[in-house]
């Protein structure tokens, strides 16, 4: 049998069933002290630039709390007593959301939304349940409160003279708060005057064009009576300049660009039938690389965020994103309503439009010739537009050709990727004019003009972004344990016919920290990144750098990883977004460290060393080594794969008491696509816990990185060979070896077994060798009194192929066997 | 080799059968047309299918719910319910079963009179009478040659029934004449062939010749008459009172009374109604007890011991009024009539209350209370709840289709919640007693043919916050004719 292990294939993932038999599992970092913080509140939750503010946090773990860090440059931070921070926050800071994350002696806590704004701000005082008991608020200030018992609603009051409009406008969801805000103004009569329970999104917005000098009081309550230190909030009432979106909405890179900005209170702007004030202004060339944005930025986005920028208009607390593009800009004409009008178009294009009418649909001429490959991607919901577009090429007559999907397909769990724009490949059938065209599925009867939107019209020319998160699951942040390892999930957002490998490496990591390169194999969206800190690394807090690049070097240059977070945990209400970066705090001990390791070479007895050459349709044996800071207490260890590539099935293992080492085998199917791919392996048991007793156990191993060249053959077993058989019993087992990709060459199979041929305990097997045309045949199969009863599912078939007597190709397929007396 | 193939049910020829069948009938019936003096009088008057032979056949019960009407038919003969598909009753009536209901050269050898007259055994019993003008009509229509519905037939435009209202005295008689007229501007007398109903027999029924008799109760009464799809109606009141001195002492109370306040459309109707019913109206309710009912009715609330107070002090005329006004301002108001209209339009809390779908629920109630308190116009409520679209977790009136799912619910809820009607007969044939085609309902089906639902999640077994939206195709088709139906309002013909 194979050293140290015992296996078990299993194509379920067991680790539920696991995890349920044995109660909570804690990741190793965490077992010999306490867990890392996580941050539910910051509040309150923003500041004025310039000021220093206090902030208290709440949350879980939250006792080692030594500093909290912001993704915006040059905030300070002192402590300040028991969960209370001081926050200095320079007056040359631009406004906008922020990261924070509070880090301690036991690491660092996934971040909460911090805004930095331009007004002054106050916090909200109870009690002001009441309409008569309202809080004075200034106009063109911020006021941070929170709704936290349930049933509670704030009131505020404000004066105001006729004829100014006053935008009070509610942050919950977009700063990470659990609060769904319903807003309301009333006179000082007692009328409301107006309500709103969603604006942006969920959050609300209300426009009060102030009808008569005088006082008015503003509401803030949950939509469904909620409360908690969560509920929490920051509204603003005045009547500074607030921009909602601009036209275009994307501006070609390195130009100064003319764009209309549409808000409300914009200083010399005019104001339009439906209510927003436009501006038309030019704007100078965005800067390269700007990042973090300052914005609420969803998963969806990823791809976008990355050609962003944000442009702030002086005297605005909030700035628009436009993004940037290589391509020329279009922008549609408003007379391109009927197939008959469609706007001429060249290729490549990216054009910037508005669907204000509910059922308006904008038409594009292009012309392509046949064999034309062309990308159409349009932008709607993930401009945060209230869109759902449709998008369809047709020919010159207005006949539908192809209508492109949504992105319905959510690579990143709870961190949703999925989304409404539609998008697709098109191959152009003959030469001639073409239509593309634009219409919005919801909207209505009524008309807005915040219904934009984009479209790109490409050739093949391939992107992709990488997005890196902690968790898909809940909110977590990269805390390594010394001796140990965390894990990062890499999301590929594959865009026009990329599905080339990707690999991911770290750059300017911290002494005592590893982090092996990882891939993302052909067509592989997902992948697991592992980061390592030695046993004497450092504690402390520093940051991740990753860059992505393709494998086949169709895209030159590397493109920076960006990294996201779980705000909220659960299915299928949780939600993720983008962070601004990613800290990596080392702290702790782990008490387990497990490597990894792809077996490299093998020991045969016709050929002498072989060197293990990966193709689709044959077996990948991992190596898998564990070391226990106790090593007096050596429970059984199982270990399953993790990362793996969607197509490989996964398998588990375990490696009995005592020992320490063992493998996990995986065999890769013959669709596999060439490349380079890589996959770690996760290691459960339990160790003993600082004060005593014992804790379940998980830990992860390195990255392994495997590169599949293309195969020669393909080894199968006869399904109906016999799969149960009795201690000295013989039989045949019949097999074949199709040869493929025009080998010729002679195959040798033998049985194997992990890091072993032929001499498999208890199990002998005669070799066979095929020559010629040959690729049939079977054998013979003894079992010893003694072989080990059970099943015996590593076991498998190896075939050598031979090229000018050299052993140049392998194959392999799994022989699953029992052996009982 | 000859594929076998199964018979065909009993009753139910399959349609190569039937067309076989109906050329055989059609070639006995040609020969036997030849040699019939009756058939070849050019003179006698056309009797049309639709007009003239299916009437009868529903004022003599033959198509009722009942009988021959239902569903499955009656010993393997089925008439459209009520005759209200033509088309359906000739195939069934002179195709089917080899065409033996019917004998044109001998009609009163014919299936369906020897039944109906109760000569053979019918398990509807006897129906006809052999010399009544139904007979007559029924056999000159198979002596003609059971002519089918033809395209030039003329059409029945309306009925009228005239009188068309009477205050009648207890135990006295009226006779009511049902005038069919027709697309070319003929009439005809159709009472015997209507079908009267009375929807209060107890103050006054109606026999078989559209004779109105009252009882001994007083009150009002309404006689529906019903002749192929057309609908009339006779109102009748029984006054409470039992000569006529009594009503002029009456009547000339009533005048007495003050005029309605602000010339009130509402009260001038109750007026008139008290006059031709001889009864005189209760008392002002003194002004504790009009607030109390006003307020309840309005708010559905108490006033306040100190509002009571107040309105009791008020001494100005019009004091009424300004309650009114004032209550319909208040925010319970709103609320109140939230509840109602959240009842209507089905923003239930059970089988939506987990804590992921309150939020929906919620949203929706608060919406219908802002649109009722800002006085909303009713067809622009209607209008963005019917055509609403988008999140439901953003777009309030879209979750009206959270409850509302399939083609049943759009068709049925909107025309019991916004219009007033109930079409669900009309789904599997045309409504008994309304003017409801299943054209009408799959037109009004097709309206919501291309309502589209994406995203959202599954709570506890129920979707939750879908996306609503407008699908690029979706059609509805009649079920029975296969026909696409072009999207129309209930009572319209074309969608404009």
């Amino acid at each position: 049998m194979p050293r140290g292990s015992t296996h078990r294939r299993d194509s379920r993932q067991p680790l539920h069933a696991i995890a349920a038999a044995v109660g909570v599992w804690v990741c190793a970092a965490s077992v010999a002290s306490a867990q890392p913080p996580v941050l539910d509140v910051v509040f309150p939750p923003g500041g004025q630039a310039g000021q220093t503010i206090s902030v208290t946090v709440g949350g879980s773990r939250l006792e080692a709390l030594q500093s909290l860090h912001c993704s915006a440059a040059d905030v300070k931070c002192e402590p300040a007593g028991a969960g209370q921070f001081r926050l200095s926050i320079p007056a040359a800071t631009p406004p906008g959301l922020y990261d924070l994350w509070a880090y301690g002696s036991n690491g660092v806590s996934p971040p909460r939304s911090f805004v930095i704004g331009i007004h002054p701000e106050q916090t909200e005082a109870e009690p002001n349940d009441l309409s008569s008991a309202a809080s004075p608020v200034l106009l063109n200030t911020v006021t941070n409160g929170r709704l936290e018992k349930a049933g509670d609603s704030d009131w505020f009051r404000f004066s105001a003279q006729r004829g100014q409009l006053v935008l009070i406008e509610c942050w919950g969801e977009r700063i990470d708060g659990r609060l769904r805000a319903v807003l309301e103004v009333f006179d000082s009569a007692g009328r409301r005057l107006a309500v709103n329970r969603g604006y942006f999104g969920i959050d609300p917005l209300i426009l009060l064009a102030v009808p008569e000098d005088g006082e008015y009081v503003v509401r803030v309550q949950d939509l469904i009576a909620g409360g908690s230190p969560e509920h929490y909030y920051r509204l603003s009432i005045g009547t500074s300049p607030r921009v909602a979106f601009s036209l275009p909405n994307v501006v070609q890179r390195g130009t100064a660009s003319r764009v209309a900005l549409f808000g409300w209170n914009l200083p010399g702007a005019v104001t339009t039938a439906a209510g927003f004030d436009r501006l038309d202004l030019e704007i100078p060339p965005a800067a390269e690389g700007e990042w973090p944005l300052p914005a609420l930025l969803h998963p969806a986005q990823a791809t976008l965020a990355a050609e962003s920028f944000v442009f702030r208009l002086p005297g605005s607390a909030f700035g628009v994103p436009i993004s940037l593009t290589d391509a020329p800009v279009t922008l549609d004409n408003a007379a391109n309503h009927t197939a008959d009008s469609a706007q001429v178009l060249e290729i490549p294009s990216d054009i910037s439009g508005q669907l204000g009418e509910g059922d308006e649909r904008d038409w594009f001429a292009f012309r392509a010739e046949r064999g034309e490959v062309l990308y159409f991607e349009a932008y709607g919901q993930r401009l945060g537009s209230p869109v759902d577009l449709q998008l369809s090429v047709c020919d010159q007559s207005g006949q539908e050709l192809v209508t492109f999907a949504d992105e319905t397909r959510n690579i990143g769990g709870t961190f949703t990727t999925s989304h409404l724009d539609p998008a697709g490949r098109w191959v152009c059938p003959a030469d001639g004019q073409y239509l593309v065209s634009v219409r919005n599925l919801i909207g209505g009867l009524a008309t807005d003009p915040r219904r934009t939107y984009g479209l790109s019209v490409r050739r093949e020319e391939q992107s992709f972004e990488v997005v890196a998160v902690p968790s898909l699951t809940e909110p977590a942040a990269l805390n390594v344990s010394r001796g140990g390892r965390a894990t990062l999930e890499l999301l590929a957002f594959r865009e026009r016919g990329m599905s080339g490998g990707i690999r991911v490496s770290a750059r300017d990591l911290p002494l005592g920290v590893e982090c092996p390169d990882a891939w993302l194999g052909p067509g592989v969206d997902r992948a697991l990144l592992v980061v390592s800190a030695e046993p004497t690394a450092a504690p402390g807090l520093s940051e991740l750098k990753l860059v992505a690049i393709a494998d086949d070097d169709s895209l030159a240059a590397g493109r920076p990883v960006r990294f996201g977070t779980v705000v909220r945990a659960g299915s299928p209400t949780g939600w993720g977004r983008l962070v601004s970066r990613m800290p990596l705090a080392v702290a702790d001990e782990s008490p387990l460290r497990v490597s990894a390791r792809v077996e490299e070479t093998l020991e045969h007895h016709l050929y002498g060393e072989l060197k293990l050459r990966y193709s689709p349709g044959t077996i990948l044996d991992v190596v898998v080594d564990i070391e226990r800071r106790d090593s007096a207490h050596a429970a059984p260890v199982r270990l399953i794969g993790v990362g793996l590539p969607g197509v490989i099935e996964n398998q588990t293992a375990i490696i009995p008491a005592g020992q320490s080492r063992g493998f996990v085998s995986f065999y890769l199917p013959p669709h596999l696509a060439v490349g380079t791919y890589s996959l770690a392996v996760q290691a459960e048991t339990t160790a003993p816990v600082a004060g005593g007793g014992m804790a379940n156990v998980r830990a992860v191993s390195n990255a392994v990185a495997f590169h599949v060249k293309p195969s020669a053959f393909r080894v199968e077993i006869d399904p109906f060979a016999v799969r149960r058989v009795r201690r000295g019993e013989t039989f045949q087992v019949a097999y074949s070896a199709v040869r493929t990709n025009g080998f010729l060459g002679k195959l040798h199979t033998e049985l194997a077994a992990p890091g072993v041929v032929t001499n498999i305990p208890g199990i002998r097997g005669r070799g066979e060798t095929f020559t010629g045309q040959t690729d049939h045949g079977s054998l013979q199969i003894t079992i010893n009194d003694d072989a080990p009863l059970g099943s015996q599912p590593y076991l498998r078939l190896l075939t050598v192929g031979v090229v000018e007597d050299q052993p140049t190709y392998l194959g392999s397929c799994w022989f699953p066997l029992e052996i009982v007396e | 080799m000859t594929e076998l193939k199964p018979k065909a049910e009993s009753g139910k020829p399959n349609a190569a059968q039937r067309g076989i069948c109906s050329l055989a009938f059609f070639a006995i019936f040609a020969a036997s047309v030849s040699g019939n003096p009756a058939v070849q009088a050019e003179d006698a008057p056309h009797i049309a299918f639709g007009t003239d032979v299916v009437p009868i056949l529903t004022k003599l019960g033959c198509n009722g719910g009942g009988c021959h009407g239902k569903a499955s038919g009656q010993n393997g003969f089925r008439l459209s319910l009520l005759g209200f598909e033509p088309d359906f009753d000739y195939e069934a009536l002179v195709l089917e079963g080899g065409g033996r209901r019917l004998f044109p050269a001998a009609p009163d050898r014919s299936l369906l009179l020897l039944k109906g007259t109760g000569k053979v055994p019918h398990g509807g019993g006897r129906r006809l009478d052999e010399v009544s003008d139904d007979y007559r009509i029924l056999r000159e229509w198979i002596a003609q040659g059971a002519p089918a519905p033809r395209a030039d037939d003329r059409q029945l435009v309306r009925i009228e029934v005239l009188p068309t209202e009477a205050v009648l005295p207890r135990q006295s008689e009226v006779q009511l004449q049902v005038t069919a007229h027709f697309s070319d501007g003929t009439t005809r007398d159709v009472t015997r062939q209507a079908v009267c109903l009375s929807n209060a027999a107890e103050v006054a029924d109606v026999d078989a010749d559209g004779r109105v008799r009252t009882g001994d109760q007083a009150g009002l009464v309404a006689i529906m008459a019903r002749f192929g799809e057309q609908f009339a109606t006779f109102h009748a009141a029984i006054p409470f009172v039992s000569d006529a001195a009594q009503m002029a002492a009456v009547q000339s109370r009533l005048d007495a009374l003050p005029p309605p306040a602000h010339g009130a459309t509402v009260d001038r109707f109750v007026r008139q109604q008290w006059r031709r019913l001889g009864v005189l109206p209760s008392g002002p309710a003194d002004d504790a007890t009009f607030l109390r009912r006003v307020t309840l009715d309005i708010c559905g609330t108490l006033p306040t011991p100190a509002e009571v107070a107040a309105y009791l002090a008020d001494s100005n005329s019009d004091k009424q009024a300004v309650l009114i006004d004032r209550l319909l301002q208040r925010p319970e108001h709103a609320s109140y009539f939230a509840l109602k209209w959240a009842d209507i339009l089905q923003n239930r809390g059970a089988g939506y209350s987990t804590s992921k779908q309150r939020a929906g629920t919620t949203l929706f109630a608060a919406w219908i209370r802002d649109s009722i308190a800002a006085n909303k116009p009713y067809d622009q409520f209607v209008s963005e709840i019917i055509t609403a679209s988008g999140s439901q977790a953003e777009n309030p009136p879209a979750i009206w289709y959270r409850t509302v799912r399939k083609t049943p619910e759009y068709v049925e809820s909107v025309s019991q919640a916004f219009l007033g009607v109930r079409v669900q007969c009309a789904q599997c044939h045309h409504h008994p007693t309304g003017s409801w085609s299943q054209a009408d309902y799959y037109g009004l089906a097709a309206v919501f043919g291309r309502v589209g639902r994406k995203g959202g999640f599954a709570d506890a077994e129920v979707p939750t916050d879908e996306i609503i939206f407008v699908k690029a195709s979706g059609d509805v088709r009649h079920p029975r004719t296969g026909a696409q139906m072009q999207p129309r309002p209930l009572g319209v013909r074309r969608l404009i």
